[in-house]
């Protein structure tokens, strides 16, 4: 099924970048567990990567436009932003 | 051990996805349905997840060298975005291709992406093996 990868993967991108946020990033700055960041921080990276190329792949396959491509990477970068994304793309691709 | 163990493994995963793309991108150029719905098939199984691995053991060399950070693997990660968008490219193509109820066509788009590719790949190269400082 067209874009259901990306789909996936932004909740997953969502979920790593809210992780890292409101996890990682306190256990260090006020746990001083400096290894919290070392290993989300990579692990989100890997994540946001994926999704960028899942996008990238449902553009090339003719699934969204490319100005969407744009739309969800920017959201992709904001907290919360993979869960909108995830909805956007349910209603764009008519999987509701 | 586990860090020579972790780079063969980068290199072997790496050898098999950017072979991957370089046979999918020259089956483009063909307008074989038979062989695009073999090489899509060949995308989905071995292509795409040594893509996948290709960057999980590469983050983990980082981590275990403590390279993340150096000026030469950010412009080594910054190429292999590149080289993952071009794949994207190609795997879309190829779904796209594979599936249509129509007759396929030469993609000649996808002719642009080798060099791209080729390039990428020596850069990347000359990059690990040099470690070149700018500090």
């Amino acid at each position: 099924m067209p874009g259901r990868a990306v789909r996936l993967l932004a909740i997953a991108e969502a979920l790593t970048l809210l992780t890292l946020i409101f996890i990682a990033v306190p256990l260090k700055h006020i746990g001083g567990i400096r290894q919290a960041t070392t290993v989300l921080g990579p692990v989100h990276g890997l994540t946001f990567l994926a999704f960028c190329w899942a996008a990238v792949r449902a553009w090339s396959e003719g699934a969204i436009e490319r100005r969407d491509v744009v739309r969800l990477v920017i959201g992709a970068c904001l907290p919360f932003g993979g869960f909108v994304n995830e909805r956007w793309l349910r209603r764009r691709l008519g999987q509701a | 051990m586990l860090y020579a163990l972790t780079k063969a493994g980068h290199i072997v995963s790496m050898v098999l996805w950017l072979g991957g793309m370089l046979a999918a991108a020259l089956a483009l150029l063909r307008d074989d349905r038979e062989t695009l719905r073999l090489f899509k098939r060949w995308d989905q199984g071995v292509t795409t997840p040594a893509m996948f691995s290709t960057w999980v053991l590469g983050a983990a060399l980082a981590v275990q060298g403590g390279w993340f950070g150096a000026g030469w693997l950010s412009v080594k990660l910054a190429i292999v975005v590149v080289i993952s968008a071009v794949h994207g490219i190609i795997s879309g193509r190829l779904r796209s291709s594979a599936d249509a109820g129509r007759k396929a066509a030469p993609d000649r788009a996808a002719g642009i992406t080798l060099p791209v590719m080729i390039a990428g790949l020596a850069l990347i190269v000359l990059l690990v093996v040099l470690k070149p400082s700018w500090s």
